[in-house]
């Protein structure tokens, strides 16, 4: 039984990747598991400069979902360079750091600093994140800004470079089109959706930034539609993410046409999310007598004219 | 006393009993002896019920009581996941993460401990005042409700020799008033006691914490605080639950730390409390 996919020039030895901003920087996962069974860890997004976050409260639930403004809290690329890197580096699983600016140039050090790195694997793109004023809104929503981005990256690193696209947009697949052709070698889709909560007795917001980002099971069938809608019409792979809760949920957005996956939310609930879809994708594999975990991607049947 | 590796399996022990203890409170006990042996007072845990969905994400307690094996949690019924945990029987099943925190620093003989409990704070002092009198240390309680109906019974501690002095809002028990107005009271009252020797760790809702921390500020006198905070994972990942920690260190002066990894017992000094609402 096969269960490797490749990515982006990576071999994963699973399809199942941590989600960015889900794992902190993976370590706080280690207590749980070994994380070199993951087919890939992504760690929370790293900006230039250490970012203190938004104000609290920074979180709250929402039917089938949660949303989230902690608004890119992190270290800064030196102090995870120095501190967390080496901590990181004994695992055997493909590491890829997540990275977000507010300007071409902060993008373009990051990707050229980090992916230099000894142990950076590849790197992901936060070009969607909906939390920060300026915090990359503008290049997953404008797609030649995005385009002239990822060309700007790809001459600056030759690790593998997903772009992880986001959902508040009118055509996804326009901007998908435009990251392949700049040159990137994979897209993560999708990131959050921008959305709020009110608390009515008190008539405020139910985030300290008003808006935030929707994740979790709410947002699965508007994850698969793009996953769907992206994977046929670019060349490159797609890493599917959105509410996958179990191996169920994995699995459909691999039919639908994602060769990897990223487990999220669910982090929150179970901190084993990621082990308990590559056990539950092993057992599926196996009870459907599925050699090859490929046969799977993309297999989703669709009768001719069927699909708008 | 933070967690280190490979003492956080997710447990899923199932509900030993489930028993009504005051309006609106209820008892929550299962047995897991791994869990039991690792709790201290002021550690929390996450509480999901295992194949529900909704509510999606698990519910921070504090570990109100151990027995043995068995671990308590005391729940206020005040939303969607507490309205079914308050629904559990004998039997079913909970999924468990912890023990989570850094929990209280209890001092040594010779100390007087003194404990201020607003409402469903009394979960996370519960345990500290059992272990503080187990120590030998004297230990009184000012615990503070809306309604005497609300008031969790403390026999067991009082039997220990807890001392137990109650503040209601409507009068229907004890003081007549704020826990905050009963502690202005006490402290006016406690100059034989020596402030170097007095403890205090305190539990409740913001408003009442920050007038504690004013009263406390101007009586030079120190404290723990155990604070609640809207939390995803209670294991430091979401980043969620943060508060706003004084660091002088810091340019901005103070500094986002998580109230579930780094908490959620923070040091009077350390909270910024300008930014407790």
């Amino acid at each position: 039984m096969k269960t490797a996919v490749p990515i982006a020039g990576l071999t994963l030895k699973n399809p199942v990747m941590t989600a960015s901003g889900t794992c902190g920087y993976g370590l706080e996962l280690a207590p749980f598991y070994d994380l070199s069974r993951l087919g890939a860890l992504v760690v929370k997004g790293i900006s230039v400069l250490p970012r203190p976050g938004n104000p609290p409260p920074r979180v709250v639930e929402t039917c089938g979902g949660m949303l989230n403004a902690i608004g890119l809290q992190n270290v800064g690329m030196e102090a995870f360079i120095r501190e967390v890197l080496p901590a990181l580096r004994p695992y055997r699983t493909p590491l890829i750091v997540n990275i977000l600016g507010e300007s071409e140039e902060e993008y373009a050090t990051l990707a050229e600093t980090l992916g230099s790195q000894e142990g950076v694997h590849g790197l992901e793109v936060n070009v969607s994140c909906p939390n920060v004023k300026k915090g990359g809104i503008s290049f997953g929503a404008d797609p030649d800004a995005l385009e002239r981005l990822v060309r700007a990256l790809r001459k600056r690193t030759d690790r593998p470079l997903l772009i992880k696209l986001s959902p508040n947009v009118t055509d996804i697949v326009d901007m998908a089109v435009r990251a392949e052709a700049a040159g990137a070698d994979g897209l993560t889709l999708i990131n959050t959706l921008r959305a709020m909560a009110i608390d009515l007795k008190s008539r405020r917001p139910c985030l300290a930034t008003v808006v935030g980002g929707l994740s979790g099971p709410a947002i699965k069938p508007i994850a698969l539609r793009m996953v769907w809608e992206v994977s046929r019409r670019v060349r490159i792979p797609v890493v599917g993410v959105g509410g996958i809760l179990c191996a169920e949920d994995a699995l459909e957005f691999l039919v639908c046409g994602a060769t990897a996956v990223q487990v999220g939310t669910a982090h929150f609930r179970n901190p084993s999310a990621c082990i308990e879809v590559i056990e539950g994708i092993e057992a599926y594999l196996a009870k459907n007598r599925i050699e090859d975990i490929q046969e799977l991607i993309g297999s989703l049947k669709v009768e001719e004219g069927r699909s708008s | 006393m933070s967690v280190t590796a490979g003492t956080l399996p997710v447990a899923i022990p199932s509900v030993l009993f489930n028993r009504h203890l005051a309006a609106g409170n209820f008892l929550l006990a299962f047995d897991e002896p791994r869990l039991a042996e690792l709790v201290r007072p002021g550690h929390f845990l996450m509480v999901t019920l295992p194949g529900v969905h909704d509510p999606l994400l698990p519910r921070p307690f504090a570990v109100y009581n151990v027995e043995g094996s068995r671990i308590e949690i005391l729940c206020k019924k005040i939303g969607k996941g507490t309205a079914l945990l308050s629904l559990l029987r004998t039997g079913d099943p909970l999924q468990i993460l912890g023990p989570l925190g850094n929990g209280f620093r209890i001092p040594e003989p010779p100390a007087f401990c003194l404990l201020l409990a607003g409402g469903i704070g009394i979960a996370s002092l519960h345990l500290l005042a059992k272990h503080s009198l187990r120590r030998g240390l004297p230990t009184v309680l000012l615990y503070g409700a809306k309604s005497g109906r609300e008031i969790v019974p403390m026999e067991e501690l009082e039997s220990m020799g807890l001392e137990l002095r109650i503040a209601v809002e409507d009068g229907t028990r004890g003081f007549q008033g704020l826990v905050t107005d009963l502690f202005l009271r006490f402290v006016k009252d406690m100059r034989g006691l020596s402030p170097i020797h007095t403890t205090t760790f305190v539990c409740g809702p913001p408003a009442m914490l920050r007038q504690v921390a004013g009263i406390l500020k101007a009586k030079g006198m120190d404290a723990q605080f155990s604070l609640e905070a809207r939390m995803a994972c209670g294991y430091g990942v979401c980043q969620g639950c943060v508060t706003r920690a004084l660091d002088p260190a810091h340019p901005q002066g103070w500094q986002y730390r998580k109230v579930c990894t780094e908490g959620p017992v923070f040091g009077l000094n350390e909270i910024d409390w300008q930014a407790i609402e």
